[in-house]
């Protein structure tokens, strides 16, 4: 007989400068606050899954966390799966549950690359390790920016838009940031804001790319809690689909469509769902280009209508496909390795009708969407709220 | 350019040596012929071993950027420059630069032919790409094209 696997509780810190001492104190931090949240005992705990920082020498980051916390969980892994890490390790957790690993599992990614380590020094370090090929890509000097740029390039080449279509990425994200108290980015932001926003490489701008934020969050998962001892309506795990296409750009086979839509396709059919029933989606969107090409590889827009999937705020918490209602990576911050952490983290607030003003109405079913590299390796995963399990 | 050195491997020596020699040598399948990018042991779709051989130096611009913020310090004196995927006519790709021209005249679907340039401190060269006037080289023959073999991938390099 399997077991019944619930998100019980999540944590999640303001995102941006947060002059936290260390990454170890932060990871400490949002352990304690998702275990309090969930109403769990720290000593229940047999499975923790990590995302290592750049910055931390650790052998297995997870078993430092666990470590550090006072913690011995028999299952104590960290991933190696860049942006599309939070979810796979969301899978993961509730897949060791659902076979009897453990009681409860928590699941954690945060980085504090805006302290410690300069921004500059960030950005530069990402261009080296990052999704950038030692050989045959660093001699040209590409950024990271500079690789999405190529695909925002072919994309509006292809489907003769302007500036615009970007533009409404970022401004959406940015307008459903202003109602998140942790998100990093919140003032407005206008169209001619937008344009005098300095160019990084054409044809993206400073405000089609994520800013680089301290910050993180963390998830527990919990086997066969007992309704009494619930402190939310519980979230579920229905399925979820995974789709890699390959690391570098340069031997992608196209540069217009990847792999988001796989990773969907699996998770519907995983959960017996539609693309219809989806309330709410949180997607991947390290820089602009991203949102608009992994809304079409998932069929939420015709080819090269991703931008009207957002514009004139239909997206919001209102709208008939509610998109990124925490900011996105885009405004609500990009903490480095922990990317993505905080769809998940909305969604599990979102699905309890706790998101306050940003609440979509009725929300049931959540998409979390996630990604690695230049469009490298996509995850997906379909949450619900209990009554709709 | 001040292109940062290349972190190259004992697999892909012909490919350096090539470009050192003003060739951009490239795997080619001894099987059905086709090239093959990044480089393998075998051919992807026939699993013939590959071969170095040496392309055309000829492509046409699939897409573009011109970067602003440069990646490295080193680079930083060399902004605004202009990072390309070039799509070979061999029919493989290759991300580089187009230089010796403004960013201004560089554009996708523009032909292109592969040039030289050193890396900074190791002076290895790398292959970057030149705008090839109006009236300049066209597609080459695929059946026309010959080849010599710079290296041959011994059994045990497999
Ligand atoms: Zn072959």
């Amino acid at each position: 007989m399997s077991r019944t696997v619930a998100i019980a509780g999540v944590a999640e810190l303001p995102h941006g400068k947060t002059g936290w001492p260390s990454t170890m104190a932060l990871h400490e931090a949002l352990v304690r606050a998702a275990l309090d949240d969930a109403g769990v005992p720290p000593d229940t705990v047999d499975v923790l899954l990590t995302v290592a920082p750049r910055s931390d020498p650790y052998l297995v980051h997870a078993v430092a966390v666990a470590e550090r916390l006072g913690l011995s969980p028999a299952h104590c892994h960290s991933y190696e799966a860049g942006g599309a890490g939070p979810v796979l390790m969301l899978r993961a957790a509730h897949d060791l549950l659902r076979a009897g690993a453990g009681r409860s599992a928590v699941v954690v990614a945060a980085d504090l690359p805006l302290t410690g380590v300069s921004r500059e020094a960030y950005v530069r370090n990402l261009a080296q390790v990052g999704p950038v090929h030692p050989e045959f890509e660093v001699p040209f000097g590409p950024t990271v920016p500079a690789m999405f740029a190529l695909v925002a390039r072919a994309y509006l080449d292809a489907y003769r838009l302007d500036d615009e279509a970007l533009a409404a990425v970022a401004r959406h994200d940015r307008a459903m940031a202003a109602g998140h108290p942790n998100a990093h980015q919140r003032g407005p932001m206008s169209l001619p804001a937008y344009r005098d926003s300095r160019m990084i490489a054409e044809p993206l701008r400073l405000l089609d790319c994520a800013p680089v934020s301290d910050g993180g969050g963390a998830v527990v998962l919990v086997a066969d809690q007992p309704a009494a001892d619930r402190r939310w309506p519980a979230v579920h795990l229905a399925g979820s689909g995974a789709g890699t296409t390959g690391l570098h750009l340069s031997f992608a086979s196209s540069l217009t469509e990847f792999a988001a839509g796989v990773a969907l396709e699996g998770a519907l059919q995983a959960a017996g769902r539609r693309r219809a029933d989806i309330d709410l989606a949180l997607i991947y969107d390290c820089f602009s280009i991203a949102m608009l090409v992994n809304l079409e590889d998932m069929g939420f827009a015709a080819r090269g209508h991703g931008a009207g999937v957002l514009q004139d705020r239909a997206a919001g918490a209102a709208g008939r496909l509610p998109v990124n209602t925490h900011g996105g990576l885009l405004s609500h911050g990009h903490p480095a390795r922990a990317g993505g952490m905080s769809n998940l983290v909305e969604a599990v607030i979102q699905l309890r009708h706790a998101a306050g003003d940003r609440q979509v109405e009725g929300c049931a079913t959540a998409l979390v969407h996630g990604m690695a590299g230049v469009f490298a390796s996509h995850a997906a995963a379909l949450l619900v709220r209990e009554e709709a399990a | 350019m001040r292109h940062p050195t290349p972190t190259t491997t004992d697999e892909t020596a012909p490919f350096w040596q090539g470009a050192g020699e003003g060739a951009l040598v490239l795997p080619r399948c001894t099987g059905c012929g086709r090239w093959r990018w990044p480089v393998a042991s075998a051919c992807p779709g026939c699993g013939a071993p590959l071969h170095w051989a040496p392309a055309s130096g000829l492509g046409t611009v699939l897409t573009f950027t011109v970067v602003h913020r440069a990646a490295s310090d080193a680079l930083a004196a060399d902004v605004p420059y202009v990072v390309a995927l070039v799509a070979l006519d061999e029919g493989v790709r290759l991300l580089s630069n187009v230089v010796g021209c403004a960013p201004s005249e560089v554009s996708a679907g523009r032909r292109v032919r592969v040039a030289f340039e050193p890396a900074e401190h190791s002076g290895i060269m790398v292959p970057v790409f030149v705008v090839c006037e109006p009236a300049g080289p066209t597609r080459c023959a695929e059946d026309g094209a010959t080849y010599v073999t710079y290296h041959r991938l011994e059994p045990h390099e497999r």
